[in-house]
């Protein structure tokens, strides 16, 4: 596990090329980032720059076709499908587009089905599940279920389920982009205070001036390369 | 809450939601099953009517006769020892009847034709409680005391030309001298047993009678034997009056074109079954990809927050095996019902003749416990199996695929 401020997502030449019939797409090409844990930071570009196949590539869900990526120190590249599963359990929080949470389990079941992979005993879940819905101000809504939440309240769960096993990292792929400007800001918000308070890294993927007005850190991306990375506390590029 | 207990609320609920597909494709599985076991209890109910008609009509269960008799059906081959036979097997609590009897060919002339025929000696008060020659007479009467009475069969006294009354004059060969010996017997009965050949050829006349025209004394060429119910291994018992001069033979030898055709509806239930079971594995498959495939974004969710793809996999199976489970019982009710309306008035079959056997009731289905335990275990192993397809399919997934999340 990493220390505040050391480097928490290492990508090293990092390229993907995806295959679409006879024609090869280059998604992802040379590129080279580092992370540190604690960063509230956002990596935006125009559709096709290549940022959720980034946010793929340094949370396992895909492999890179050359170059490594590094997550807690570990070489994603060279684990199979199972030690991904686990890496990912235990080291990534995902927040989605479009909330995906699984319709058919309660808040509750949701939020705690990271910690029923991890093996976490029943008791800890339960007080790990009332704390962290409490922060998301979701309290006394465990026992509904997605479609009974408005969309606000299901990307809150979806921010719970995320941050609930303490992750290295939380990705959160255009977490405002079916939500109205005030429930995003709220959310955005929220998350910031998440990441003070708590020291959590998030990661976003977004197209949203708001969140990236609120991002210690931009980093663009033009055409699968980095194009700028703009810090705010410095304003360096 | 355990993984496996989550997994299982996620399998249940998935099915649950989706209550129609979940329907239709037990109802789909449940009607194979079912239709797998209406065909076995129906083929069951044809084996046992048609064994039973073979044995309660003419054959019995069994039959003892001189070693070789059978190839040649040659009158010298008879058993002296007849009386003693008849002794042990009355005194034998497995067996519940048995009757001693002549064979012999012989010429049937009445004063318009003559007819070559399989003239039977047989005990007129042992015979009925092993045959139904006494309720196949459709006119006249059963044998009696008279010891010059012949029954001919229905097409026999047509070629024949007589009716009951008329003489006739049988001719045969006498045993040892190979004389001919002929005897004048009145028609007393015309019986109808319904399969073609006994009703054309055969002729019963009283055993006493019948040893007196060939010679025997207190010879037969056969004894039928039929055994009680309880009775499970028919060859125990032959096995007790087989000795180098005697064989005894079970139905399956006596009428192997009986045991063929019972032989073919294994076989044909075989394929049925294999057809019924394919339709199952396809309609599992389809269900479970269209399942899949409509919940493809959740699936990638559960592999993207840290599902193994082995607990994938296992949950596919699981839902085709709660899903198999629904079927089983659908299934069930459906065969009870299926079976329960089928077998109100039976399938009738009457007057068909099939194997050298003759339908004589309608055919109902019979059901037994084993079909409600067997195939649907078959169909659970066959949905099992068709999960293992898409449950396979669901584990190799990658989670960005599945979320289609490429930029």
């Amino acid at each position: 596990m990493t220390q505040q401020g050391e480097d928490v997502v290492r990508a090293e030449q990092l390229t993907k090329v995806y295959r679409a019939g006879e024609v090869e797409v280059a998604a992802v090409t040379s590129l080279d980032l580092t992370i540190a844990r604690g960063e509230f930071m956002a990596i935006a570009g125009p559709s096709g720059s290549g940022k959720t196949t980034l946010l793929n590539l340094i949370s396992g869900l895909d492999q890179p076709t050359s170059g490594s990526a590094y997550l807690a120190g570990v070489a994603i590249e060279d684990m199979n499908g199972r030690q991904l599963a686990d890496f990912r359990r235990d080291h990534v929080g995902f927040i989605f587009q479009s909330y995906n949470l699984i319709p058919v389990l309660t808040v509750r079941e949701n939020v705690e089905y990271v910690m029923i992979l991890q093996r976490v005993p029943a008791a800890e879940r339960r007080r790990r599940v009332a704390e962290v819905l409490s922060d998301v101000g979701l309290a006394g809504m465990e026992a509904r279920r997605p479609p009974q939440l408005s969309g606000g309240q299901q990307q809150r769960v979806a921010v719970a389920r995320a941050m609930v096993s303490e992750p290295d990292i939380i990705l959160a792929d255009e977490p405002t982009a079916n939500l109205d400007s005030t429930t995003g800001a709220e959310l955005i918000d929220m998350m910031r205070d998440l990441n003070r308070t708590r020291g959590m890294t998030f990661i976003f993927s977004t197209h949203d001036e708001m969140i990236m007005s609120r991002a210690e850190r931009l980093v663009l991306l033009k055409d699968g390369r980095l194009d700028k990375d703009i810090r705010r506390d410095d304003s360096t590029e | 809450m355990s993984h496996l207990r989550i997994l299982m609320a996620l399998v249940v609920r998935n099915l649950i939601r989706n209550k129609r597909r979940t329907l239709l494709a037990s109802l789909a599985v449940g009607v194979g099953l079912a239709a797998l076991i209406f065909t076995d209890g129906f083929m069951l109910s044809m084996e046992e009517t048609m064994i039973g008609a073979a044995t309660a009509t003419f054959l019995g269960d069994g039959q003892i006769h001189a070693a070789g008799f059978r190839d040649t059906l040659d009158a010298e081959m008879y058993m002296t020892e007849a009386d003693a036979l008849l002794a042990r097997l009355d005194a034998d609590p497995d067996v519940a009847a048995s009757a001693p009897r002549t064979q012999a060919f012989a010429m049937v002339s009445s004063t318009a034709h003559a007819s070559a025929a399989l003239l039977f000696g047989i005990d007129p008060t042992r015979e009925p409680g092993l045959s139904k020659v006494d309720e196949a007479i459709v006119d006249g009467a059963y044998l009696g005391v008279e010891p010059r009475r012949i029954l001919v069969g229905r097409i026999m006294a047509e070629d024949l030309q007589v009716e009951i009354g008329d003489r006739v004059v049988v001719t045969l060969s006498e045993v040892g001298t190979d004389e001919l010996a002929q005897a004048m017997f009145r028609v007393g009965g015309i019986f109808e047993i319904g399969v073609r050949e006994m009703d054309r050829s055969v002729a019963f006349v009283p055993i006493d009678r019948a040893r007196e025209l060939l010679a025997i004394d207190a010879g037969a060429h056969e004894i039928a034997i039929g055994l009680d119910a309880s009775v499970s291994s028919p060859e125990r018992v032959w096995g007790a009056y087989a000795t180098d001069r005697l064989e005894v033979l079970g139905w399956p030898d006596l009428m192997p074109q009986l045991a063929a055709a019972l032989g073919m509806t294994d076989v044909s239930l075989f394929f049925v079954a294999m057809v019924l079971l394919g339709i199952v594995v396809l309609g599992i498959v389809n269900t479970l990809f269209m399942s899949l495939h409509e919940r493809m974004f959740e699936f990638g969710v559960l592999r993207a927050v840290g599902t193994r793809p082995t607990r994938m996999a296992v949950m596919v199976l699981m839902e085709a095996g709660v899903l198999s489970l629904v079927s089983m019982v659908v299934g069930g009710m459906l065969a009870v019902i299926v079976c329960a309306l089928v077998n109100r008035n039976g399938i009738d079959y009457g007057g068909i003749e099939y194997a050298g056997v003759t339908f004589q009731e309608p055919l109902r289905a019979i059901l037994e416990f084993r079909q409600f335990v067997i195939y649907p275990l078959w169909v659970l192993a066959c949905c099992l199996i068709a999960g293992l397809y898409p449950a396979v399919y669901a584990a190799r997934m990658s989670p960005s695929t599945a979320m289609k999340v490429y930029t």
